[in-house]
């Protein structure tokens, strides 16, 4: 848990995004290089790493996908390759009517708003699954979720380049 | 990338788009989906009374190399049995379309979609 552990955040799925973001800047302050130019080596060697090591702890906790995962991998757990093929067929439906809806901007929309819904679900649920370390769900709620991230980011731009 | 023009053959002409009654016994159907690449493959089956598969069908949503993958194993598995069916590989579909090594896992994915079609079939019986 070591990127948490930097942040001196408690692991969890759901976490404030702005603590998130102040702490990262604190710390990207106290450690840039730039500060270090008149230091030894050994010392600014040793900000670089502290550096990069804050940024890519960022990347990772300020994702919600990337912070589900690194939790996983934390605990041990892979996310799962297999995806309930129920969810599928939902999900070929929703890119069929997006298909069939790719001029209609406002039906575009209503579809992008159930989508951010489902998400916001899955999220809920990660956090309570994750809160009960019940990591086998959470890896399938995660695998599910990155589905629906993916159509939604698709979703977006057909509204975008509608505009 | 550049797409083989097999993979583009496939892409532009897809072979066998479409559906088949999912309730036919005789019909078996796959659902496979990567999470990487957020796509999604149904492979449809249709077995005859001589036990030889007399039509594919399959719906992809995802790139082009999924779509070609998707669309060859309809051609391949015309007239082959179940066991000759459950015999193709990805490392046949991949050389026949020349993947290159970072889309292998959309042949990858339509051999999964072989089998998931051929388990929904059998399990039908």
């Amino acid at each position: 848990m070591e990127f948490f552990d930097i942040y001196e955040i408690e692991p969890s799925f759901s976490i404030s995004e702005s603590e998130l973001k102040n702490k990262y800047l604190v710390l990207q302050k106290k450690y840039h290089p730039d500060r270090f130019a008149h230091s030894n080596i050994e010392q600014q060697k040793a900000a670089l790493i502290n550096s990069s090591l804050i940024n890519d702890a960022y990347q990772v906790l300020k994702d919600d996908i990337k912070r589900a995962k690194y939790l996983l991998e934390c605990n041990e757990i892979e996310i799962t390759n297999h995806t309930n093929p129920e969810f599928l067929i939902k999900q070929m439906e929703y890119e069929e009517k997006i298909e069939d809806h790719r001029h209609d901007k406002s039906e575009l929309v209503s579809i992008q708003k159930e989508l951010q819904e489902e998400l916001e679900q899955y999220k809920v649920n990660l956090e309570t699954n994750f809160n009960k370390k019940d990591f086998e769900r959470a890896s399938k709620q995660i695998n599910e979720f990155i589905f629906i991230d993916k159509l939604h980011l698709k979703i977006k731009e057909k509204i975008n380049q509608l505009d | 990338m550049a797409y083989s023009d097999k993979v583009l053959d496939h892409y532009e002409n897809p072979r066998n788009v479409g559906s088949l009654d999912k309730d036919d016994p005789n019909v078996g159907t796959g659902m496979v989906g990567a999470p990487a690449c957020g796509d999604v493959m149904k492979l449809q089956i249709k077995l005859g009374e001589n036990g030889i598969i007399e039509d594919a069908k399959f719906k992809t949503y995802g790139c082009g190399s999924a779509i070609a993958s998707s669309s060859l194993v309809t051609e391949m598995l015309k007239g082959k049995t179940l066991d000759e069916a459950e015999s193709i590989k990805n490392s046949a579909i991949a050389e026949e379309l020349a993947l290159p090594p970072v889309k292998i896992h959309c042949s990858v994915l339509a051999e999964d979609a072989i089998k998931a079609a051929i388990e929904d079939l059998k399990s039908k019986k």
